[in-house]
C-alpha cells in the first residue's frame, strides 16, 4: 500500500518554446483521491493529458517521469499506451455534451471500448456494458445502448462516459473538472457517483477542477496549481483549514465567500 | 449606440497586420501580384508591348534579341503579346471581381437581413437559377441577344459569379443580424438599410476581400475557355485567344505561344492563389481573436 | 409518410428553380434568336411556306402560349429535331449522354478518391513538411487552366512531340482496352485539374472533425488514428463530403464534356451543346437548357435526403 500508483516527477511541457508546465511532482495511491487545483492557464489539463500522452499538437513534454506501476509511460511505446488509454489509465473530460460521437449509439460506442480492452467478444461486451450503466445509476440500461447522445441530458451524458471509463477496471481515473459544465444538483449526484465507485473499486482518482468546494468534498488530498507549477500540497482538511500560500489563501477566501452568501456553510 | 457597433467593426481587425507580416509565402504572392499589375498598368499607359499587333516579322521565328519569345503564325511578337495580355487579365478581372463582389454583397446583405421573409427566398431563388445555367450557353446567349453592348463577357460572368460571394454574405449576415447589437440597433429605430451599410457589411469585409482574389482567379481562367471555345468577347490580345491561337501551331511543333501564355498567366493565377490564402487566415476573425 | 412529404416539398422549391431557367433561356431565344423559319425552309421557300411553318412553329403566338408550349414539350419529352442534322433531340441525347458519363465518369471517381486519400494524409500530418508539400501542389494545381492542362497532356502522351502512346483524337471504343486508351488522358487532365479543389476541400472537413471533442475521447480509450478516421471522422464528414460529390455531378457533367470533348472530337453531349451554339441549333439548346435544372434539382433533393438519412441528429422538416 505504500508503493503509490502513480507517481508523476518533474513533469516538464513547453508550448512554442514557453515552458507552460514546470517541474510538477505528485503521487497517486490506490483507493485515494487526490485534488488538483488551480485557475484556467494553471496548466493541469496538459498535466492531465501527459498522462496519457496525448498532448495537443504544438505542446512537447520535456522532462520528467510518469510511473504506472513500476512502468515508466515517458518511453512506453505507442502501442502501450493505447493499451493502457481508457484501460488502467482512464479520462473524462469537462464537456460530455460534445465528448461522444453524435452518429454512433451510446451501445455503440460503449461495447467498442469494452471489447478492445477486456477482449470480450460481442455478446460478453453488451452485457458488461449493460452493467457498466447500470452501476452508475442508469435507469434503464439495455434501452439506453440504442440511444444517440444527442437525446441524453448533460449529466446522462457524463454518466454514460463515466461508466465508459471504469467498465474496463482502471487503476487510474482522471476526472478534469467533470462537473464544472453540469448544473448544481447534478454535480453533487456525478460528484458522490465517483466517490462512491472509487472506494468500492479501490482506484485512484485524479481530479482536477477550478473550485475549491469540489475537492473539499471528494479529496482526501490537494495540490494547489499556479502558472504550471504546484506551489502548495497537503491533506485538504489541512489546507482548507490553514492554507500556507496566500494564492491558496485567496483562492479560499474567494469560494467560501461564495458558499457564504448563498446560505451554505464553511469548511467541511 | 454606434459606440458598441463601432467596437465590433474594429475588433476583427486587431492582428492582422501582424499576422501578415509573418506569411512569407503571402508577402512574395503579394508581390508577385504587384508585378503584374504595374506590366499591366504600363500596358495601358502605352510605356511597352505597343508593338502586339505588328505582323511586320518573318512568321514562327525562334526566340532572339529583337523577338525575346519569337514570333507566331503571323509574325507578331509573342512577347508583346503575352504582356499586352496581362493588361486585358486585369482589366477583366478586376472589372468582375469588384463588380460582383460588390453584388454579391448587396444582394446577399438585403437576403441575410430579410431572412424568413419573400425577399430573402426571391433571392436565393435567383442564385439558384444562375447557377443552374449552364455558365457557357449563358454566355453564348448573352453574347448573342446583347451583339453591340461591349463587355458582354464581363456582364455575363459578373451576372453568374456574383452568387458564390452572395451566399457567403448571406450566411455571415444571418448570424451576425442576431447577434444582439443589431437588435439594439432596430429597437432605437435605426432604418434597415443603415443596419445593413453602417453595422454589418463592414464585419464582412474580411470575407468580401477573400472573395474579391477568388473572383478575380475565376474570371481569368473563365475568360481562357471562353476565349478557346470562341466565346470570348474581348478587344486586344488575351492570354485565352493565345492558347486558342496556339492549338493550330502546336501540331506544326511551334510552343512559343502556348508556352508563353500558359507561363504567365500560371504565374499570375498562383499568386493570386496564395494571396488569397494568405488573406483567409490574416483575416478569419475566428483565428485572429 | 414523413419522407414522402418532405421530397414533395423540395421537389416544389425544384420547380420553381425549373421555371426560372426555362423563362430566362425561353425570352433569350425568342427575343433574341435568328428567325428559324429560312433556317428550316432552306433557301428560297415559297410565301406559302412561309407562312405554314410560321403557323406550325407558332412564331406569332403570345410570349406566354409559347412559353407554356415550350414547358409542355419539354416535360413530355417532345424535343423535336436538330436545326443541323435533323435527328430527333431525345435520340441525340440518348446518344450523347452515356458517352460523356462514360468519357468522365473515371476522372470524377479518381479526382475524389485520390483527394480525399491525400487529404488524409495531410490532415494527420497536419502543419508538418508532408502536408505542407501537398497543400502546396493543390495550390499550385488549382492554378492552371483546364485548357492548359488538356492541350499539355495531349502533346505529352498522344503526340509525336511526347510520348506518342495514346490517340490523339476521337473515340473508336469497342472493348475495355480501346475504352482505356482513349479515356487515359482526358482522365490525367480532368484528375490534374479537379485534384487540388477537391483535396483542400476534404482536407479542411478532416481537420475540423479532427478536432471535436469526441476524437480526443477516443483516443483517450485507446483508439488508433487508422481507427479514429474510420470510426469518427469519416462516418461524421459524411455528410458535407456526399453533398459535395453529389453537387459537383452536374457541374462535372455539363462543364468539363464541353471542353474535353470539343478538343478531343469525342462525341458527347458536351461537343453536341458546342455544336449546337456555334450553329444556333435551337431544339438541341432547348432540351439542354430544359434539363440541366433538372439535374440540379435532382442532385440538391437526392443531398438533403442523404443528409437528414445520415445524421440522426437531424429530422426531416
Amino acid at each position: 500500500m505504500d508503493v503509490p500508483l502513480l507517481s508523476v516527477r518533474d513533469l516538464s511541457i513547453e508550448i512554442a518554446g514557453t515552458r507552460v508546465v514546470d517541474g510538477v511532482s505528485f503521487t497517486l495511491a490506490a483507493g485515494e483521491t487526490l485534488g488538483l487545483v488551480g485557475e484556467s492557464g494553471s496548466g493541469k489539463t496538459l498535466t492531465s493529458l501527459a498522462l496519457l500522452r496525448l498532448l495537443p499538437p504544438g505542446a512537447r513534454m520535456t522532462g520528467g517521469q510518469i510511473i504506472l506501476e513500476g512502468e515508466d509511460l515517458v518511453v512506453a511505446r505507442e502501442a502501450r499506451m493505447r493499451a493502457l488509454r481508457g484501460g488502467a489509465m482512464a479520462m473524462i473530460f469537462q464537456e460530455p455534451m460534445t465528448a461522444l460521437n453524435p452518429v454512433r449509439t451510446i451501445g455503440a460506442q460503449l461495447e467498442h471500448v469494452i471489447a478492445r480492452h477486456r477482449h470480450f467478444r460481442r455478446v460478453q461486451a453488451r452485457s458488461a456494458a449493460i452493467e457498466a450503466l447500470g452501476r452508475v445509476g442508469i435507469a434503464a440500461p439495455k434501452r439506453m445502448l440504442r440511444e444517440y447522445p444527442h437525446r441524453l441530458s448533460g449529466g446522462m451524458r457524463q454518466r454514460v462516459l463515466i461508466a465508459m471509463a471504469l467498465a474496463c477496471e482502471p487503476r487510474v481515473l482522471i476526472a478534469d473538472e467533470p462537473t464544472t459544465a453540469l448544473d448544481v444538483t447534478t454535480q453533487a449526484q456525478v460528484l458522490d457517483l465517483i466517490v462512491r465507485l472509487q472506494s468500492e473499486l479501490r482506484i485512484g482518482v485524479l481530479l482536477i477542477t477550478h473550485d475549491l468546494a469540489v475537492v473539499a468534498e471528494t479529496c482526501v488530498r490537494t495540490a494547489v496549481m499556479r502558472a504550471g507549477r504546484i506551489i502548495e500540497e497537503a491533506p485538504t482538511a489541512q489546507l482548507i483549514a490553514s492554507p500556507y500560500e496566500p494564492y491558496t489563501q485567496s483562492l479560499l477566501a474567494n469560494t467560501l465567500r461564495v458558499r457564504r452568501a448563498a446560505g451554505e456553510g464553511g469548511t467541511t | 449606440m454606434d459606440a458598441v457597433a463601432d467596437i465590433i467593426v474594429t475588433a476583427p481587425r486587431r492582428g492582422v497586420l501582424g499576422k501578415l507580416s509573418r506569411d512569407r509565402a503571402g508577402q512574395i504572392a503579394a508581390l508577385v501580384v504587384l508585378v503584374y499589375a504595374i506590366i499591366a498598368l504600363g500596358v495601358s499607359l502605352g510605356w511597352w508591348a505597343d508593338g502586339w499587333r505588328a505582323t511586320d516579322a518573318p512568321q514562327w521565328e525562334a526566340p532572339s534579341s529583337a523577338h525575346l519569345l519569337g514570333t507566331n503564325r503571323i509574325g507578331q511578337d509573342i512577347w508583346a503579346r503575352a504582356l499586352y495580355s496581362t493588361k486585358t487579365a486585369f482589366s477583366i478581372g478586376l472589372s468582375v471581381a469588384l463588380v460582383a463582389t460588390l453584388l454579391g454583397a448587396l444582394l446577399g446583405g438585403i437576403a441575410g437581413l430579410a431572412h424568413g421573409s419573400w425577399m430573402d427566398e426571391l433571392i436565393v431563388w435567383l442564385m439558384g437559377v444562375l447557377d443552374s445555367i449552364p455558365f457557357y450557353l449563358f454566355v453564348a446567349g448573352l453574347a448573342f441577344a446583347l451583339q453591340n453592348v461591349p463587355y458582354v463577357m464581363q456582364i455575363a460572368m459578373i451576372v453568374v459569379f456574383w452568387t458564390t460571394t452572395g451566399r457567403l454574405v448571406r450566411a455571415e449576415v444571418i448570424k451576425l443580424a442576431s447577434l444582439d447589437f443589431v437588435a439594439a440597433a432596430r429597437v432605437i429605430g435605426v432604418p434597415e438599410r443603415r443596419i445593413l451599410s453602417r453595422h454589418i457589411l463592414p464585419n464582412t469585409t474580411h470575407l468580401l476581400l477573400v472573395q474579391a482574389t477568388i473572383t478575380f482567379v475565376a474570371a481569368i481562367k473563365a475568360e481562357v475557355i471562353l476565349s478557346f471555345l470562341g466565346l470570348g468577347t474581348h478587344e486586344g490580345v488575351s492570354w485565352g485567344s493565345m492558347i486558342a491561337e496556339s492549338t493550330a501551331e502546336i501540331a506544326a511543333g511551334h510552343f512559343g505561344n502556348f508556352i508563353a501564355a500558359s507561363g504567365l498567366m500560371f504565374g499570375l493565377v498562383l499568386a493570386f492563389n496564395v494571396l488569397a490564402d494568405a488573406l483567409q487566415d490574416a483575416l478569419d476573425p475566428r483565428l485572429v481573436a | 409518410m414523413h419522407v414522402l412529404h418532405y421530397i414533395l416539398r423540395k421537389l416544389a422549391s425544384g420547380v420553381l428553380l425549373l421555371l426560372g431557367v426555362t423563362f430566362i433561356s425561353f425570352l433569350f431565344m425568342v427575343y433574341f434568336a435568328p428567325d428559324p423559319t429560312y433556317k428550316i425552309l432552306g433557301k428560297n421557300p415559297t410565301v406559302e411556306q412561309v407562312e405554314q411553318t410560321r403557323k406550325d412553329l407558332c412564331l406569332d403566338c403570345p410570349f406566354f402560349v409559347r412559353y407554356g408550349q415550350y414547358l409542355r414539350d419539354l416535360a413530355t419529352l417532345e424535343l423535336g429535331n436538330s436545326w443541323s442534322t435533323g435527328e430527333r433531340v431525345d435520340g441525340l441525347m440518348a446518344r450523347t449522354v452515356p458517352l460523356s458519363l462514360e468519357l468522365l465518369a473515371p476522372g470524377f471517381v479518381l479526382g475524389n478518391a485520390l483527394g480525399l486519400l491525400l487529404a488524409m494524409i495531410a490532415a494527420c500530418y497536419r502543419g508538418r513538411w508532408v502536408d505542407r508539400l501537398i497543400m502546396a501542389a493543390c495550390v499550385a494545381g488549382m492554378s492552371v487552366s483546364f485548357v492548359i492542362a488538356i492541350i499539355a497532356f495531349q502533346v505529352v502522351f498522344s503526340s509525336s512531340y511526347g510520348l506518342d502512346l495514346f490517340p490523339v483524337r476521337g473515340w473508336n471504343v469497342t472493348d475495355l482496352g480501346s475504352y482505356v486508351r482513349y479515356v487515359t488522358v482526358p482522365t490525367l487532365a480532368t484528375v490534374f485539374v479537379t485534384l487540388g479543389y477537391n483535396t483542400r476541400f476534404y482536407r479542411a472537413v478532416l481537420v475540423e472533425e479532427l478536432g471535436r471533442d469526441h476524437v480526443r475521447t477516443a483516443r483517450a480509450f485507446g483508439a488508433s488514428t487508422s481507427e479514429v478516421l474510420a470510426l469518427h471522422v469519416l462516418p461524421n464528414a459524411a455528410v458535407p463530403i456526399v453533398t459535395r460529390l453529389i453537387f459537383s455531378i452536374p457541374l462535372v457533367v455539363i462543364g468539363g464534356s464541353l471542353l474535353i470533348e470539343s478538343y478531343f472530337g469525342i462525341p458527347g453531349i458536351g461537343k453536341a451543346t458546342y455544336e449546337a451554339i456555334g450553329a444556333s441549333d435551337w431544339p438541341v439548346l432547348k432540351a439542354v437548357v430544359g434539363l440541366t435544372p433538372v439535374l440540379f434539382v435532382a442532385a440538391l433533393t437526392l443531398a438533403d435526403v442523404l443528409t437528414n438519412a445520415f445524421d440522426p441528429r437531424l429530422e426531416l422538416r
